[in-house]
């Protein structure tokens, strides 16, 4: 299963050929490096955890701002790549926080959600997933995407959510369970 | 053959491909870095003190319906937008705030464009507020007046990661989340509000237009708190002030009341302290707004909302309007919400096959929802809720309705049945906080006090031959009503000339106490000194409001009469 998702930064960035870190970049180099090579994955990341392709870039970008400060003094700089992720799960959650309080306030006329239409039964099952996606509870949602678009392994999808390994595998199987009936296999 | 794990990759894989980020997101980044070096040098001189302030420029957008969040950076006129196919891609637009007073909702320190504009040419006695950080800090100190509260530079809009009060560890605390806006990128920032997950308020939205006395309602969840609440004028008044103990999730209420009328903007502020230490809990401020006299009418208070089985799902109306609030089910393809009570923020609804016989109960309770009886080979209907929502009760009649049992059931406790008589055609009328409930069968409405186990055991009024049944209360005696024991039932039949109300009266299911005014009975409702009557004495006269304790029939049980102009609401509400 090659994930798309982020690749390693220091190997694609940070570090020399011979596999060294190259300490001589300065924070306007990093920058530029990491938003060369992770910007996009952690847009298309953001837009499945808050739901909201329209903000997905700015709770991205929000990431980078936020971790710009700190990367300077980061030992390892290889946690670059982890440090941006923690941060767009985290400014995924602060963003679906105010959509939802938002929306306390403001009830108005739930709409049904009209189906996609698309000829394509591959569509139409992407249609559904993404759309099954959305409905799952926060963490089910992180877990699911870190897991299976970042590819991110469960010690290092725990370690974005804030939680345990355990919770990750709970978090995981609830999800998996409730998405598994539209995963199908057609043939 | 792949497995679902594989799939769902490949899946989501395909569907992130549509989302392309737009051309200009490291422009972006720097410009906001820029900004954020030159808002500390300029604010803060003692700015190496603060590490790496994460000024994420954003704007809440007001007056929408949920909060969109956009980069305003001058002279920018790209910014992402959604094709039909939903792909994010960089276009040419122009800029969606131009023209808009953009401070029109804020609460603080800006209220208007105008006064934004005029800090922009002057900074007066506010220089810091091109600084979120500054305005956050400066909201908390000079607005809110909270002692012991310390924004935290990192995250100026994240209230819960930034109390740093007595006693209180770094991150501990949970305020709330602030939202801070500029108009452009370089500020000035104005506060809209602050909100809480764990403490709302319901009533008034933001940005409502109130008049005093106004209800504030809204919900806590977790422990018992007091909440203090002020309503504080933009120029920083306090004009009303109020308490309420709230907590364990359940609706709380209170009235603010004010004589001032020379404001246009205000805030409600809820604030809960440590039991312990004083030292602040928990922060929410909801903007409101003055209702003016020639102005459209101030929004009302909420009524008492119930929900209704409409297109075969259950939704939540306003019960002074009828309006639609929101749908709360929604049943896969193939079954229908038959029926619904509504009560204290929770529902029980049961979820049938529209032909068939395999009904289930669900209730929902703080947004989640539970099988309280799951599907099977029984019809369920007319589920109530006790005024608390803690007791629930329904019908249970079999596929063959050769038997039907009403059940009564708290949360966490094993249900309690009474087997209704074969042949009897029954619908639950009401549940109260203890147990007890109502029922009716035909022409006749039979109570039970809690624990009732047998049918036979209940106090029973019938209508009138030649009447039929309308509605009915009851009142307990000894615990409803320190006057009389036994069960004092009242109900209403409609009969050839009319609507009249009669009860039982001492105790026995003999409907005598029938009242004089016959055809002019309007309402009924249990209040907290009995029986609350609305009925006209004289045809087209004024409306009588009379409470009645249950306790006799003679004129002396007759509490105090209120008589007023005005309609009353149907008994069927």
């Amino acid at each position: 299963m090659g994930g798309p998702g982020v690749v390693p930064l220091v190997s694609a960035v940070l570090a020399g050929t011979g596999g060294e870190a190259v300490t001589v970049a300065t924070a306007e180099d990093q920058l530029t490096a990491l938003y060369t090579v992770h910007y996009r994955s952690l847009v298309r990341m953001a837009a499945f955890l808050t739901g909201d392709r329209d903000n997905a870039e700015e709770v991205v970008q929000d990431a980078y701002v936020k971790v710009h400060g700190s990367w300077r003094g980061l030992r390892e700089p290889d946690k670059a790549e982890a440090y941006l992720r923690t941060a767009v799960v985290n400014l995924s959650r602060s963003r679906l926080r105010r959509r939802q309080v938002a929306a306390k306030h403001q009830p108005e006329p739930l709409l049904d959600t009209a189906s996609a239409e698309s000829t394509a039964l591959r569509a139409v099952q992407r249609e559904a997933v993404v759309h099954a996606l959305q409905q799952l509870p926060r963490r089910q949602r992180e877990a699911v995407v870190l897991r299976y678009y970042g590819d991110l392994s469960e010690a290092q999808t725990a370690s974005a959510m804030g939680c345990s390994v355990g919770a990750v595998k709970s978090h995981t199987s609830r999800a998996m369970a409730a998405l598994r009936p539209l995963l199908e296999d057609p043939s | 053959m792949t497995t679902p794990e594989d799939r769902l990759a490949a899946l989501l894989r395909e569907q992130a491909e549509t989302v392309t980020p737009g051309a200009d997101g490291l422009t972006k980044i720097r410009r906001r870095l820029a900004h954020k070096r030159r808002a500390r040098l300029f604010v803060l001189p003692g700015a190496a003190l603060v590490t790496a302030a994460a000024v994420a420029a954003f704007f809440v957008l007001p007056g929408g319906s949920q909060p969109s969040t956009l980069n305003v950076v001058p002279g920018d006129t790209t910014g992402p937008s959604s094709s039909p196919a939903g792909i994010v891609e960089p276009s040419p637009t122009t800029d969606p705030l131009a023209g808009r007073d953009l401070y029109a909702n804020a609460t603080w320190p800006f209220t208007s464009q105008e006064q934004a504009d005029a800090w922009t040419h002057d900074h007066g006695s506010m220089p810091w507020a091109g600084d979120k950080v500054a305005v956050a800090q400066h909201f908390v100190d000079d607005f809110l007046g909270l002692k012991g509260v310390t924004v935290d530079p990192q995250c100026p809009e994240c209230f819960e990661k930034s109390l740093l009060g007595p006693g209180m560890k770094s991150h501990e605390g949970s305020i709330g989340d602030l939202a801070l806006g500029g108009g452009k990128d370089s500020g000035p920032y104005s506060v809209f509000n602050v909100t809480l997950d764990s403490m709302i308020v319901t009533s008034p939205a933001q940005f409502d237009r109130v008049s005093s006395p106004l209800t504030v309602t809204g919900k806590v969840v977790g422990v018992d708190e007091n909440i203090a609440l002020r309503l504080i004028t933009s120029d920083g008044r306090t004009i009303a002030t109020a308490s309420v103990p709230a907590g364990s999730g359940a609706p709380w209420s209170a009235v603010l009341n004010w004589t001032q009328s020379d404001w246009s903007h205000a805030v409600i502020v809820g604030v809960t302290r440590s039991a312990k230490d004083g030292s602040v809990n928990r922060v929410i401020a909801q903007p409101v707004q003055q209702w003016a006299p020639g102005t459209p009418s101030p929004t009302p208070s909420p009524g008492p909302s119930f929900a209704g089985v409409a297109g075969g799902h259950v939704s939540l109306y306003d019960g002074n309007t009828g309006r639609l609030v929101r749908q709360l089910t929604y049943p896969h393809d193939g079954l229908v919400d038959t029926d619904a009570a509504y009560a204290a923020g929770s529902l029980l609804w049961v979820r049938a096959q529209p032909t068939g016989c395999n009904d289930a109960l669900y209730e929902l309770v703080d947004n989640k929802a539970s099988t309280v009886v799951p599907g099977g080979r029984v019809h369920l209907g007319t589920p109530r809720l006790s005024q608390d929502g803690r007791w629930g009760a329904w019908l249970e009649t079999s596929c063959d309705a050769s038997s039907s049992d009403v059940v009564v059931q708290a949360a966490g406790e094993p249900p309690r049945r009474i087997a209704v008589p074969k042949g009897v055609t029954a619908r639950v009328l009401d549940v109260d906080t203890t147990g007890s409930v109502l029922v009716r069968t035909g022409d006749t409405v039979t109570a039970f006090e809690a624990g009732a186990t047998q049918f036979s055991t209940g106090v029973s009024i019938s209508a009138e031959s030649g009447c039929t049944m309308t509605d009915a209360v009851v009142i307990f005696g000894n615990r409803q009503s320190r006057t009389f024991t036994g069960i004092s039932l009242w109900g209403f039949e409609r009969c050839a000339t009319g609507v009249r109300m009669f009860n039982n009266s001492d105790g026995t299911a003999h409907p005598n106490g029938r009242t004089s005014e016959a055809d002019q009975v309007l309402s009924m409702s249990l209040g907290p000194g009995g029986v609350l009557v609305s009925y006209r004495a004289v045809p087209g006269g004024p409306v009588v409001v009379a409470t009645y304790n249950g306790n006799a029939p003679q004129a002396a049980g007759f509490g105090p009469a209120l008589v007023y102009d005005g309609s009353v609401r149907s008994p069927s509400w």
